[in-house]
């Protein structure tokens, strides 16, 4: 699905057409009906094909069910399985971990950056191009280069290497305590530089005489970023945080050629889980409960940026 | 004076040392794309001969002239779809003012936060009963349905950017809501759609749980899913993989480079303008 | 009020998806079983997954039976696992399908495919077929418990799980000859490591390194015990001694070196091109990879079953089959049985040898040499011994990956041989129990 925020509505200046005669008041209710013509096929569409599918997941996820035969009433077990089952728990539980290496770090990342670079630079067009291709690549793709990267022979034990830390070369995505930093890293790569842009490009949108009004205070850099820059990037990072983290919560691509999970279940996703439970393993109401469990999860995640990054009123 | 300049260029420095770290990946799969195919090599080395045969080699390996022609087809199918529905919802919940319109654009704002797992199984089991799966047309009106909310979300944040005088005085004029969308409207709505469409079609391209979940016949996925099984049967061959994964991003980092501003306003401003 | 248009979604879901999971029925039989074939043009549907020996197979068959078409459809095995039972369920499905005992048991209950046993009286399958490739295939009709009440499907050809070994790697280490008990081999894994070679190969992304722990648990083992667990015999359980034994030789051989640490980001694939390209003296997997491997390698290369760990105890190995079923919606049952008739052919049993699988018909004459000779040699004797024994992840729908994962916490030392099979048997008894 996009990656993309849960925005507030878009505003919207409906036409008031002058004047409500009984006639005109008509007219405006035919038009208000035609009005719906419009929106029914991309709503039939939706309804069908995005809308009635999570329906049904829910409901899924209350049955025993393998596909095949007929299902019976599960209740909450599914869901109970989840809090229980060895491998479920903590599949969410990785999850949450990679959203500190695809949204903490990058923004963290990023907003050091800003602090540190503020003013313009020329030539950003070039950066904000190498910056944002990670974006628009296949994750598929970005996973076999990253599983060679970290190959035993790969670019990050060369480089290890030449640098005399012999000692801790590995195979990354094998090593049972760092694989889910390795991938995680990968996430990290991927969405530093979406942050840094985006901050970097809101900063410079930043009235000059604020900093100057710090200053004559006598605040140093320090409490111009706390004072001035964080609170007027605020929308940024609200935009940033949400896509990075939706991007953590559903990794399958990346997982599913990186490391399928392995080793000893140290990095599965739920995603990874909700595809082979469905379709591996014939759990289809584990799979549905798990499904519904990651989008609860999404929700508060980005219902609480959306909480701590909000205006005061 | 010399302070500035030094601050420029240490930003200079930083923003370069970044640049590079995210090219270096890259840089390293194009290399190891030009060694002999079955080569052992080792992370940044240069070919003593170069080897362009692996394209065609991991070309003719994976199966690509289908799986592309899959992915063309897709994206051909889910693209103009999409763009013009979502088209017409926005142009109504943004201008026409339907019954129930603030309900409506709720519901499909609703569905950003949807993550794909929430749909795959049903839409798998439920396509199969109406002869959807394995066909591209239950790929393309999954896909179509799962991009609806974002597509609704721009355009009808567009239209409500447009000053209503503008359509105030096509309406005065008598003109007929269509004639509005076809005459006022689109016109000066090409900017934005372009971009959907850009956005829309890298999605298709990409996507990559529901092709493999939907699509049972290897020669009828996409280039990604196509891929990540090829990388299970050759993942010994560092060149010939390396060749497979260039084959499947090129396209979209031509496009991207084309139409860079598109891309950048699209994953950025679609959320900033909320 | 408000809540209205919920309830009629909620009422239209269970409406609709009513008919999705809902259906199935009592596992099926033939009726009419005959060997007289029809004279008519017929085709019959076939879908299957392993290649070779699947297509050579099919061929022959045809150019036996000229008026029989066999309509075959590859899909790779992951695929093939997910979309079968569904292909199965079908309103037209194939006549003919591979089977799987893992992954297709659910067809059972369904009574999609046949129980085939009319026709095992009929043709007398148990002269042709050894008994322990039937075993597996045969299942009571919730298919819980294998090994026993109606047959589901017959084998078209064998594999069986070993040790291929470098010649020069070993030789150069000093070990001259296979050996013939469990000690022995250790003995011989610390003199390859004495010479600096590193003694395995192994996959452990994937299935690599379960199989290194089932063969050891085969060779430490009672093959009786394996067997009911794998087979779902109420009580029976895979916390044993031996399992747990072999387990902890996995941990140790990693502590010793004989493991490369980077197993647990080796593919099978990429295991198997290093035991080729000389990075290892050992490689553990089965015949299937025989002729890739012989490529590879000429006749650099040998395979020994892994040894018991008493001389002259009677060989046990794991093995499994291709094979195939027929579907109970078929309109042709008996030209469906007679392509698995087929499969104890003497002709047959060349297609099987020479596309790098074991015949089924052990007392086909074959005559090979080489890493083949190696091959046929061994086979011939876990068969005459009946023991072959299924794999392990036919155990429960999800052992495969239980399976895996468990291994690959051995091998990074990470969890106990205990915790290992705690969670193999929790997996069992959450199918069985």
């Amino acid at each position: 699905m996009a990656d993309t925020d849960t925005a507030v509505l878009p505003g919207r200046t409906p036409v008031r057409p002058g004047g409500a005669s009984p006639v005109r008041r008509r007219g405006r209710r035919s038009r208000r009906l035609i009005a719906l013509l419009y929106i029914a096929p991309a709503a039939l569409v939706y309804l069908g094909f995005a809308i009635w599918p999570a329906i049904h997941t829910v409901y899924l996820s209350f049955l025993n069910w393998d596909g095949i035969l007929p299902a019976t009433w599960a209740g909450f077990d599914n869901y109970r399985a989840i809090f229980t089952d060895s491998m479920l728990g903590p599949s969410v539980w990785h999850a949450i971990v990679l959203i500190l290496f695809f949204a903490v770090i990058p923004c963290a990342l990023g907003l050091f950056m800003t602090a540190l670079l503020q003013g313009t630079t020329r030539g950003m067009t070039t950066f904000r191009v190498i910056f944002f291709l990670p974006q628009v690549l296949p994750l598929v793709a970005v996973g076999i280069t990253w599983r060679w990267l970290y190959n035993d022979e790969g670019l990050v034990n060369q480089g290890l290497r030449a640098i005399g830390l012999d000692g801790v070369t590995r195979a990354w995505l094998g090593d049972y305590n760092l694989a889910l930093i390795a991938l995680g890293f990968i996430g990290t790569w991927a969405m530093s530089g979406l942050c840094m842009v985006l901050f970097l490009a809101g900063a410079q949108k930043i009235d000059t005489s604020l900093y100057e009004a710090v200053a004559i205070d006598g605040g140093g850099p320090v409490r111009r970023f706390f004072a001035v820059t964080l609170p007027a990037l605020r929308g940024e990072i609200t935009i940033a945080s949400v896509i990075t983290t939706i991007a953590a919560l559903a990794s399958f691509d990346l997982v599913f050629v990186t490391t399928n999970g392995g080793p000893a279940n140290q990095t599965t996703v739920p995603g990874l889980l909700v595809y082979r439970l469905a379709f591996n393993e014939s759990n289809i109401g584990g799979a549905a409960a798990l499904a519904v469990v990651l989008t609860l999860v999404v929700i508060v995640f980005v219902t609480a940026i959306r909480r701590l990054t909000r205006e005061k009123p | 004076m010399n302070t500035t300049r030094t601050a420029a260029t240490a930003r200079y420095l930083v923003l370069t040392g970044m640049a590079v770290a995210v090219l270096l990946p890259f840089v390293s799969i194009v290399l190891a794309a030009l060694h002999p195919s079955g080569a052992q090599i080792s992370g940044l080395s240069i070919p003593e001969s170069w080897s362009w045969s692996n394209f065609a080699d991991a070309w003719r390996a994976a199966n690509f002239s289908n799986l592309v022609m899959s992915s063309l087809i897709i994206a051909a199918g889910v693209v103009p779809l999409a763009l013009v529905l979502a088209t017409f919802a926005a142009y109504s919940l943004a201008t026409l003012n339907p019954f129930g319109g603030r309900a409506i654009s709720v519901g499909f704002v609703l569905g950003l936060t949807l993550p794909i797992e929430l749909v795959v199984i049903p839409l798998y089991f439920d396509l199969r009963q109406l002869g959807l799966t394995n066909s591209y047309l239950g790929v393309i009106l999954a896909e179509a349905a799962l991009f609806m909310p974002f597509g609704v979300y721009w355009m009808q944040t567009h239209f409500a950017s447009i000053p209503g005088e503008l359509l105030e005085a096509a309406r005065v004029d008598g003109a007929r809501s269509f004639t509005i969308l076809a005459r006022v409207l689109m016109p000066i709505s090409w900017p934005a759609i372009t971009t959907l469409g850009l956005l829309y079609f890298m999605w298709s391209w990409n996507q990559f749980l529901l092709v493999i979940v939907l699509m049972q016949d290897p020669d009828m996925r996409t280039a990604p899913s196509g891929l990540g099984f090829f990388v299970g049967q050759y993942s010994t061959n560092i060149p010939l993989l390396s060749a497979a994964s260039l084959i499947v991003i090129g396209p979209i980092v031509v496009l991207y480079l084309i139409f860079q501003r598109n891309f950048v306003s699209g994953i950025t401003q679609g959320a900033i303008k909320g | 009020m408000r809540t209205r248009p919920l309830a009629a979604v909620l009422a239209l879901a269970l409406a609709l998806t009513a008919c999705a999971e809902s259906g199935g029925g009592e596992s099926a039989a033939p009726s009419d079983v005959s060997k007289e074939l029809t004279k008519e043009n017929i085709t019959l549907k076939l879908a299957y997954t392993d290649d070779p020996p699947s297509k050579a197979l099919i061929s022959a068959f045809e150019a036996e039976h000229p008026n029989i078409t066999i309509d075959a459809q590859q899909t790779p095995f992951s695929d093939y696992v997910k979309s079968i039972k569904l292909s199965m369920a079908a309103d037209t499905p194939p006549d003919i399908a591979e089977y799987n005992p893992g992954a297709m048991r659910s067809l059972v209950p369904a009574g999609l495919i046949y129980d085939l046993t009319a026709y095992e009286k009929l043709y007398g399958w148990n002269d042709g077929f050894p008994a322990a490739s039937l075993e597996v295939l045969r299942s009571n009709s919730e298919a819980k418990e294998y090994g026993t009440g109606g047959l589901y499907a017959v084998p078209g050809a064998l594999s069986v799980l070993g040790v291929y070994y470098n010649k020069q790697l070993v030789q150069a280490a000093g070990v001259t000859k296979p050996p013939s008990t469990l000690d022995e081999f250790k003995a011989n894994l610390a003199t390859v490591k004495g010479k600096g070679t590193t003694p395995f190969s192994l996959g452990g992304l994937e299935v690599g390194g379960f199989q290194l722990w089932n063969a050891l648990t085969n060779s430490l083992g009672d093959e009786k015990q394996y067997r009911d667990w794998v087979y779902g015999k109420p009580g029976s359980t895979i916390q044993t001694d031996a399992a747990k034994q072999a387990a902890q030789t996995v941990v140790d051989w990693v502590g010793a070196g004989y493991i490369p640490a980077s197993a647990n980001a080796t593919a099978d694939a990429d295991a198997q091109a290093n035991f080729v390209n000389g990075k290892s003296a050992y490689l553990i997997t089965g015949n299937w990879a025989a002729s890739v491997i012989e490529e590879g390698m000429g006749d650099n290369v040998g395979f020994f079953l892994l040894p018991q760990a008493t001389a002259g105890d009677s060989t046990v190995a794991s093995g499994a089959s291709v094979a195939f079923s027929i579907s109970s919606k078929t309109k042709h049952p008996n030209e469906a049985a007679a392509f698995l008739d087929f499969m104890r052919s003497a002709k047959a049993a060349t297609i099987q040898f020479d596309t790098g699988f074991m015949p089924v018909n052990s007392e086909a004459p074959i005559q090979a040499t080489g890493l083949r000779g190696d091959i046929a040699g061994e086979f011939k004797k876990v068969v005459g011994d009946n023991g072959i024994v299924p794999f392990p992840d036919f155990a429960s729908p999800n052992m495969i990956d239980r399976l895996t994962s468990g291994v690959q916490g051995l091998l990074s030392k990470q969890s106990t041989p205990d915790a290992f099979l705690t969670s193999l048997q929790e997996s069992w008894t959450q199918y069985h129990g």
